[in-house]
């Protein structure tokens, strides 16, 4: 077997499967899935941490070593040579392997490749990003697509956070972009709101797995914002930057917010400057998303699958189908999430002519509101033609 | 790199142009193949952190028996079969349980997970894509990695065969049964109108 990754694609030397001409169609639609799939991740850079990991000494019984360990150890790697012990631990699977070799090595393995800089403005790889959006027209030059962006709507007795992917201005990278645009834009679902006030100045500065984010003081010059808003303004805000560090691909943990360089009192309710996590996703989230469609989506007539992310009573979300003038097409159930606090996704599909529409999720409130704060409700304006 | 995949002949099998040193071996062999053979383990896997993990896996085997490896000629088919041999340990080692948790929590976006993008990307599928993506994971493992490896990697029956040590009867069985099952799972199956939507399609 020679090398052969390098050979021309899609054409085997020989033909897998007798394929029937209904199988065509199949094919190039899988071929096209995988190759989109396989492009919406960004592999990060490893070389270091394996070369340090293949010159490690491995104790019998010891296990595997952690990830985090040989990932520190290939910082200031010490070379372990010949004469090296290797029993692995690792679960690989593969066909027991002579021992009779030990790894020549060279010197040190290349120092850790440091992740990229959270500061560093880096904008995601266009060849990227492109695939890893849906958005079948491309995005306006200077700006970025797929930013994750949290906003906050009133549903089962409190504000709660939702999500939107959208396409922003690029500010340098992922974290300023979903940051700027969390200040500035205004949600596109029409039930969201936001407490935060455009800021004039973002930035940014990475500590570990801790995010600083630095905002002007005019990002909190709102008025009249409660205590129990500006609470969950702290975790919009933390989700939206470490959603975005997530997309690009520098994650981190914790999130800590500073006004003009200095912790502050945001709205005079709120204590601003400590490292926060995101809060339990039960509580500060939303109990039911519609993922798709998303706001003002315009679908060809026809079959339209609608995607919803939640966790409910018994895993029972509730749907509806409305016409914008309130005539209901069609409404039913579907299950997704654990059932007692996981969340999780389900699809419903349902064929529709040509017309604008709501869909209403729900969660599955069998109390009738009689405890708790009733059931937690997202909709979206849809349009099919 | 694309070097280390052409100065192989075919006709070279014992002598092939990758270093004796099992560092810049490894080194050659990452920098030609490492990102296909994560996006290979995340299309098995759909758990980016854990696809990584599987192809370091395979890549450290190499390194620890570079010298047999070179040897045999065929590091590019060592690899691509460790790596889904550890997809397939991965997947094994989480219980159903902790993949339901994993999905969940790559869906929430949590911070600090190599999932976690697939979670931002996910939700911006088109519809058709996510209902394949989706139809793709229900496969059995067997059918799934056939599929994968004959569709994304495009290697012939022989080369599946030899990467999942199986006949090549079996790998035409097994791509033949996914392909069936894929189309029966993304042909609308529910009829287009119903009790609950009357009249609609006219």
């Amino acid at each position: 077997m020679n090398l052969d990754d390098h050979r021309p694609p899609n054409r085997p030397d020989d033909p897998t499967v007798e394929i029937g001409s209904g199988l065509r169609e199949l094919e190039t639609q899988l071929r096209t899935t995988l190759v989109e799939d396989a492009a919406s991740i960004r592999p990060g850079e490893r070389l270091s941490a394996i070369l340090a990991e293949a010159h490690t000494v491995t104790v019998p019984g010891a296990g595997t070593p952690r990830r985090w360990l040989v990932l520190a150890a290939a910082a200031a790697v010490a070379v372990v040579a010949a004469g090296t012990l290797w029993l692995s631990g690792r679960p690989t699977g593969l066909s027991p392997v002579p021992a009779g070799t030990a790894p020549t090595s060279q010197g040190s393995p290349s120092p850790s490749t440091p992740a990229p800089s959270a500061t560093s403005g880096t904008v995601t790889d266009p060849g990227t990003s492109a695939s890893t959006t849906d958005v079948s027209t491309p995005a306006p030059s200077g700006t970025i697509k797929g930013v994750p962006v949290y906003w906050i709507g009133e549903t089962g007795g409190a504000p709660r956070l939702f999500r939107e992917f959208r396409t922003v201005p690029d500010e340098g990278g992922p974290i300023l972009s979903a940051l700027y645009a969390m200040t500035r834009e205004k949600p596109l679902d029409p039930d969201y709101f936001t407490p935060w006030a455009p800021a004039s100045r973002i930035t940014l500065d990475r500590e570990g797995d801790n995010l600083v984010v630095d905002l002007s003081a005019d990002a909190v010059s709102g008025s009249g914002v409660g205590s129990e808003v500006a609470e969950r303004a702290v975790q919009q805000l933390v989700h939206t930057a470490t959603a975005a560090a997530q997309v690009a691909s520098t994650p981190v943990r914790t999130v800590t917010i500073l006004v003009d360089g200095r912790p502050a009192d945001a709205w005079g309710v709120v204590r601003l400057g400590e490292p926060t996590a995101r809060a339990p996703q039960v509580e500060v989230q939303s109990h039911v998303w519609v993922l798709a469609p998303s706001e003002g989506q315009e679908l060809k007539a026809g079959r339209v699958t609608f995607r919803g992310y939640g966790t409910s009573f018994e895993a029972n979300f509730l749907w509806r189908i409305a016409t914008t003038d309130g005539t209901v097409v069609a409404e039913g159930n579907a299950m997704g999430g654990t059932g007692t606090g996981g969340f999780g996704e389900f699809e419903f599909k349902r064929t529709l002519p040509a017309g604008d529409y709501v869909v209403t999720l729900s969660t599955d409130d069998p109390s009738g509101g009689a405890e708790g704060g009733g059931a937690h409700v997202d909709t979206k304006t849809f349009t099919v033609r | 790199m694309a070097a280390s995949g052409r100065t192989a002949s075919p006709g070279a099998a014992g002598l092939p142009g990758l270093p004796e040193d099992a560092d810049r071996a490894i080194a050659e062999l990452y920098a030609a193949h490492w990102h296909r053979l994560v996006r290979l383990a995340w299309l098995l896997l759909h758990d980016q952190l854990a696809a990584e993990d599987a192809v370091q896996d395979a890549f450290v085997a190499t390194h620890r028996s570079w010298s047999s490896i070179r040897d045999s000629g065929r590091a590019v088919g060592y690899l691509r079969t460790a790596v889904v041999n550890a997809c397939r340990s991965a997947q094994r080692h989480q219980g159903v349980v902790e993949r339901q948790h994993r999905r969940d929590a790559a869906a929430a976006d949590l911070p600090g997970r190599g999932s976690l993008e697939s979670a931002e990307t996910a939700v911006l599928y088109a519809a058709e894509r996510a209902s394949m993506v989706t139809a793709l994971r229900a496969l059995p493992h067997r059918q799934r990695e056939v599929l994968v490896l004959r569709y994304y990697l495009d290697l012939s029956e022989g080369q599946i065969a030899e990467a999942l040590d199986i006949s090549t009867g079996s790998v035409k069985a097994h791509a033949h049964r996914g392909l069936a099952r894929l189309r029966a799972d993304l042909s609308p199956a529910e009829p287009t109108t119903g009790p609950d939507l009357p009249d609609v399609e006219q």
